[in-house]
């Protein structure tokens, strides 16, 4: 049986051996966790946030943890582009995985001039453009907040690569279409959805914030009802493929999202408690593809749409 | 698994894990999954206590703190435990002569299998708020290692801070090395009586931790530098005392 099922998927431009990235920030380098989840599980991996200088990241405690999720505040530690083109990108090549780079700047320029880069870096096989970033002041939130500013972004980049583009898209706002239209009116060819939702929490015996940061990005099953009704709505209204992402713990939660709109999803506060975890959703989806008599996965993308009659959005 | 409360509030739990127990160094630690649901949500990292490659076994000792431990104090013989390791850097090869090992409270898990390493080498220096509370002395003396004891409130040993007594042996002998783990508060005065008397010493640190390999960069301490930060997971736990300033969790 096993023979039949098709686990490989088509991400726009991307070919992808199966439907499971790393959420860029989770898996660092691709090299860290070694045989506990090595990155050759996964059919792409997308590395930590990398700005044009290296960054040192925001004061500790950076990790507070809620029922069902986590809040980060790392605030983009980073080698910097060439650190990471220097220290990592050698190591993860001998993989032999696609490698997806996110980049996040606080000008245009920096995302322009890294994706230019980039465009010549043999080994980078994508980029994904993170203007979601919720823990640096100029981590590119600002940008992912406003259709007009995510536009002129995609727009610099598109304009010096022809490697295939994600774009990351913030939940932190009351309607993520026009954005996500805007990002592919300007030539994004895949859809990242969903960063972290801004939170903080308060240390009630010694009454102040958890984080040194103050406020934290918010990830883990907390949050995927919001990731599922986002892909949902712009699923709908864009036509540009989807990588889901924000609590994907297991195989029925990544059905959950295909069924949605995504074409593949991304693991990432999961791979901080369970490194094996891709093995079991890649088992589970298997599973399921053979149980319900589906070849592939591209099969489900979207199906969810056809069975909901006429109600909500 | 086999588990038992030594103090009130600390357990002593000894796991059969062979692979983890041959390939473990002292000042290595695990992390262990302490819920069955989604809270508590991440790991948490405990020090090797006990690395027995003869009998496949390797112990932890903890201190209730909230729920991930209480979970795990509630851990019955016969069940199992999801642990991921040995993780993290272990002690570095000390220099020769006496080392002393300065434990604050359950910092002494992470020194035992050091004591044992060293064996005649080690002299123990133990501190905790009250006598009921010093966990791992016993663990201690059967490692051999010298063994002296600090309370706060003076009902055991010296009265007072265990780096206090330390300060006041320091005028006696002087160690080839100082090792210590224990709150922040405590290590922080460690390093800078190690300093003063020009003694070599390492701190073990505690910290939340993320992925406990290097990759989420949730477990940050400042370097002493000032030149941004390492992580206590994969650059740790072991640091010199010079290259961190220890802050509280």
């Amino acid at each position: 049986m096993r023979s039949e099922v098709d686990l490989s998927v088509k991400l726009g431009p991307l070919r992808l051996a199966n439907p499971l990235l790393t959420a860029s920030g989770c898996y660092g380098y691709g090299t860290e966790f070694g045989d506990l989840c090595p990155p050759g599980l996964f059919g792409a991996v997308v590395v930590k946030g990398t700005t044009p200088e290296p960054r040192s990241g925001n004061p500790p405690p950076r990790l507070a943890e809620v029922a069902g999720g986590l809040l980060n505040a790392i605030g983009l530690e980073n080698p910097g582009l060439d650190g990471f083109l220097k220290l990592h990108l050698p190591r993860l090549r001998r993989y032999q995985v696609p490698v997806i780079v996110n980049i996040a700047g606080h000008r245009v320029e920096d995302y322009r001039e890294m994706a230019a880069r980039l465009d010549q870096v043999e080994g980078v096989d994508a980029l994904e453009v993170n203007i979601s970033c919720p823990n640096v002041r100029q981590g590119g939130m600002a940008f992912g907040v406003d259709p007009a500013s995510t536009a002129a972004v995609v727009r610099a980049v598109r304009r010096v690569t022809t490697k295939p583009l994600l774009v990351k898209l913030t939940p932190n706002v009351a309607d993520p279409v026009p954005i996500a239209r805007a990002a592919v009116d300007e030539g994004a060819d895949v859809l990242s959805m969903i960063n972290t939702l801004v939170g903080m929490r308060i240390d009630v015996e010694r009454r102040r914030p958890v984080l040194g940061n103050i406020t934290g990005g918010l990830s883990g099953p907390a949050i995927r009802p919001v990731a599922v009704r986002m892909i949902w709505q712009v699923y709908r209204a864009v036509p540009a493929p989807i990588v889901g992402m924000g609590g994907v713990t297991s195989a029925e939660d990544a059905l959950e999202f295909f069924l949605a709109g995504a074409s593949a999803v991304a693991l990432g506060t999961v791979l901080l408690r369970d490194p094996g975890a891709p093995v079991q959703v890649l088992d589970g989806i298997r599973e399921y593809l053979v149980r319900h008599r589906f070849r592939s996965v591209g099969e489900l993308v979207g199906l969810a749409h056809r069975n909901a009659g006429g109600g909500g959005t | 698994m086999k588990r038992c409360e030594i103090a009130p509030g600390h357990h002593w739990m000894v796991v059969s894990a062979p692979e983890l127990a041959r390939r473990a160094r002292p000042g290595q630690f695990a992390q262990v999954r302490c819920g069955e649901g989604w809270w508590p949500l991440m790991r948490r990292p405990f020090s090797l206590a006990r690395i027995d490659p003869a009998r496949g076994q390797v112990g932890f000792l903890f201190r209730v703190v909230g729920d991930g431990t209480r979970w795990l104090g509630a851990r019955q013989p016969g069940q199992v435990v999801d642990l991921i390791g040995p993780l993290g850097k272990g002690f570095p090869p000390l220099p020769p002569g006496t080392v002393w090992l300065v434990a604050g409270g359950v910092g002494v898990a992470a020194l035992l299998p050091l004591a044992e390493q060293l064996g005649s080498r080690a002299r123990a220096m133990l501190g905790a708020r009250t006598h009921s509370l010093l966990a791992g002395r016993d663990e201690l003396i059967q490692t051999g290692a010298v063994v002296e004891v600090a309370t706060e409130d003076g009902s055991a040993g010296w009265r007072g801070q265990v780096t206090e007594l330390v300060q006041a042996r320091l005028q006696e002998e002087r160690p080839a090395a100082l090792v210590g783990c224990g709150p922040a508060g405590m290590l922080q005065e460690l390093r800078l009586v190690a300093a003063r008397y020009r003694i070599p010493c390492w701190i073990s640190l505690e910290a939340r931790l993320g992925c406990g390999v290097g990759a989420c960069r949730g477990c940050a301490v400042p370097r002493s530098d000032g030149n941004g930060y390492l992580m206590v997971c994969s650059d740790g736990p072991v640091f010199a005392a010079g290259e961190v300033i220890p802050v509280e969790v």
